[in-house]
């Protein structure tokens, strides 16, 4: 890892070689019998005050990059490194909790399900204040402020503190989990699936406000999410994931307008368009079976069995990441091939 | 866009009654949902009331335990009237004469309808300690009448009033059942716990160990440890033993539920979400993990009661567990062990129906629990 290069001044969190390996324990004495490489050799920057979206199938490793950052699992290899309010630059990749607990107030993250992911048994002032107790500087009466501060700052009545959360729709318990990512002033925040569970009036509504608060405290974000027409709408940058790898990174214009990857035209291909004069007949991409399994990835590039395009070249050799006018790209044919995305 | 524009609108007003609803803590929640479970209220209810009866045994019973009559013996239970002469009368019951049945010899007993005996409240009785600290006479019921007794549910060859050692059998024999459940509690939470927090080889070796136990046939095994005691010991500390040795039982369904709770709350976004805002396995665990599974535990260990009563009923009943002069409601089963004596006197039966009564109550409490456990299913 010493031969890396130095993190840009507009980087926030720079992502080199992450992997995951998960090991498959099996029978009486959990030998172990194999692993699923969760997340396989991905590299990526989060520039400041940017939000970038990472897109994939259920099943390709994106939940997993964001536990990873957050560190709720240990890397199997890789670097992550994260610029600190103080603008240092620290590895989060070998801390353990004590060595973490400072950092993790500066980078939070939102979960997909507003049901599980707050504890039932709590009442909202315990629940966003919580990670203010944890970090312990503030005494009772400040917590309980904060709270209805943070409670107003997402559109809830401050007078709920005492309330438990199952008072509250999946939308309301969406924005008490952002109160409570919120509560210690973090820079970065991870949002999983975080809208994909309200039905979209709500889900719009909350986007919104997250765009608001990002305007306000100039947060950066990282979301996660399999919806492509959300992604467009907020995302400067996106990172496209299969089984485990990034198979395609650039910006969201650029990569909407035309993907290099065959895997991304096939994503974008089943974008729902409302706008008929950007509709084109036709182009319906429908991909034959599965999302590859990472215990068991096919030989090659692992989207070879679904690919329209793949040669023998692709189901021998594992193409490499390469840069190609400004975007990474993980195809052997990213040049010869013409792909369509979504029009102007 | 402005933060005015996307906020959701603000709720209006909510009536105090849905507040209170939702300001509610999660016992109260609990006890609403518990509530609705009528047969497990009126089984709390019924334990209640035979709770404070085992307690206050001694002032409640018309006798002492051990007081024993030989011109009363098997006489079958009196009967509380309120008709005398077609008259209303206040609860009484009749004098018994005993006589013997000219041919077998048989003792029998003839109500005399002229000999009434009210019954009366607070009268002087036998001696005995009030908890076993205050000397005193008085008993809540009896009749006055030196000769004869009122025996509500009949006496034993002794002539001992059985209504009078059920209850102190009640003290024996339910107590028995939570001290049991209390050992069987802090074996299944401590080996369940470490079973499913660490999971792995722990799990796997607390996991083989408890399907070892249970499949050891239960009768045998008891008897095995029953025969170790020896018998000369003080019956206080067989009683404690026999308790341990229940529990050595009892405590792998409970270890299960821990288990099968630590695994599921380990993977809760809730957890997770505390240990990345940088909680300790400490707080973690005693704030987060252990309120969700106390309710489930409660059921569990209300729903293990049952098995550890039976198992004292079972074990002096076949004379391996507690022996006279301890008073439980196995020993008193003992009693109804031949056929002669249950066909003479069918109400030697009796300390079986309190079992039967006390497992089923268990057993409707402990549903009524375990269904009111989670109020927050979705």
């Amino acid at each position: 890892m010493s031969d890396m290069t130095p993190v840009p001044d507009d980087v926030l969190l720079s992502v080199n070689g992450l992997k995951k390996y998960f090991p498959i324990n099996h029978g009486w004495l959990q030998r172990q019998v194999g692993e699923v490489k969760a997340v396989d050799d991905v590299t990526f920057d989060i520039k400041k005050g940017e939000t970038f979206g990472l897109v994939g199938e259920s099943g390709s490793g994106k939940s997993t990059v964001a536990r990873l950052i957050l560190r709720a699992y240990t890397l199997t290899d890789g670097s992550i490194r994260f610029r600190r309010a103080d603008d240092s630059i620290t590895e989060l990749g070998g801390l353990d909790e004590k060595q973490l607990r400072p950092i993790r107030s500066e980078m939070q993250m939102i979960f997909q399900d507003p049901y599980s992911s707050l504890d039932p048994r709590m009442r909202l002032l315990d629940l966003i204040g919580e990670p203010l107790v944890i970090q312990g500087k503030l005494t009772k009466d400040e917590i309980r402020d904060r709270v209805q501060e943070l409670l107003g700052l997402v559109g809830l009545r401050p007078e709920y503190v005492m309330r438990y959360p199952h008072a509250f729709s999946g939308g309301q318990r969406q924005r008490i989990g952002i109160a409570r990512a919120l509560a210690l002033n973090p820079s970065f925040i991870a949002a999983d699936e975080a809208v994909s569970a309200l039905d979209v009036s709500v889900a719009a509504q909350n986007i919104n406000l997250l765009q608001d608060l990002q305007e306000k405290f100039g947060l950066t974000y990282m979301f996660i999410t399999h919806d492509l027409g959300m992604v467009e709408h907020i995302s400067d940058r996106i990172g496209v994931m299969y089984v485990g790898r990034m198979v395609e990174l650039g910006d969201t214009a650029e990569i909407f307008r035309k993907p290099l990857h065959p895997y991304t035209e096939a994503l974008l291909s089943a974008v729902p368009q409302p706008d008929p004069r950007r509709r084109k007949e036709g182009k319906r991409i429908i991909l034959k079976g599965e999302i590859a399994d990472p215990a068991n990835p096919p030989s090659g590039c692992a989207f070879n069995p679904r690919c329209p395009y793949a040669t023998d070249l692709c189901r021998t050799t594992i193409p490499a990441l390469r840069e190609i006018s400004g975007r990474q790209v993980r195809c052997h044919h990213a040049e010869e091939l013409d792909l369509t995305g979504v029009g102007e | 866009m402005t933060l005015e524009a996307t906020a959701a609108p603000v709720e209006p007003e909510t009536a105090s009654r849905e507040e209170d609803l939702y300001t509610a803590k999660p016992w109260t929640l609990i006890w609403w949902r518990f509530r609705k479970h009528k047969l497990a209220v009126a089984s709390l209810i019924f334990m209640i009331v035979l709770g404070i009866m085992a307690i206050f045994a001694d002032f409640i019973s018309p006798y002492t335990p051990f007081s024993f009559s030989k011109l009363n013996t098997f006489a079958p239970p009196s009967v509380v009237r309120v008709i005398h002469d077609g008259s209303l009368h206040r609860p009484f019951i009749y004098a018994v004469k005993r006589k013997r049945d000219p041919e077998t010899a048989r003792v029998l007993y003839e109500e005399d309808k002229t000999k009434v005996l009210p019954i009366e409240f607070f009268v002087k009785g036998q001696d005995y300690k009030f908890l076993g600290l205050v000397p005193t006479q008085m008993h809540l019921f009896g009749v006055s009448d030196r000769k004869q007794q009122i025996n509500l549910l009949g006496t034993d060859s002794l002539g001992r009033d059985l209504f009078t050692r059920l209850l102190y059998g009640a003290r024996v024999t339910l107590s028995a059942g939570l001290i049991g459940v209390a050992f069987s509690f802090v074996l299944g939470l401590a080996l369940g716990s470490i079973a499913g927090y660490y999971g792995g080889w722990w799990d796997s070796g607390i996991q083989r160990l408890m399907e070892f136990i249970r499949s050891v046939p239960t009768i045998p095994l008891w008897m095995g440890l029953a025969a170790a005691l020896p018998v000369a010991w003080d019956p206080l500390f067989v009683y404690v033993l026999i308790t341990i040795i229940l529990s050595l039982i009892g405590w792998t369904h409970l270890a299960r539920v821990v288990r099968g709770r630590f695994l599921s709350l380990r993977t809760e976004d809730y957890v997770l979400a505390s240990r990345l805002c940088g909680a300790s396995e400490y707080r973690i665990v005693t704030k987060h993990m252990l309120p969700a599974m106390t309710s489930y535990i409660i059921a569990a260990m209300t729903l293990a009661v049952p098995e550890m009563i039976l198992g004292e009923t079972a074990l002096s009943f076949l004379g391996l567990g507690l022996r006279p002069p301890v008073v439980s409601w196995g020993v008193l089963l003992q009693d109804a062990q031949n056929l002669r004596s249950i066909s003479l006197a069918p109400w030697l039966l009796s300390p079986g129906i309190a079992v039967v009564l006390v497992v089923l109550a268990f057993n409707f409490l402990g549903d009524g629990l375990r269904d009111a456990a989670d109020p927050y299913g979705h």
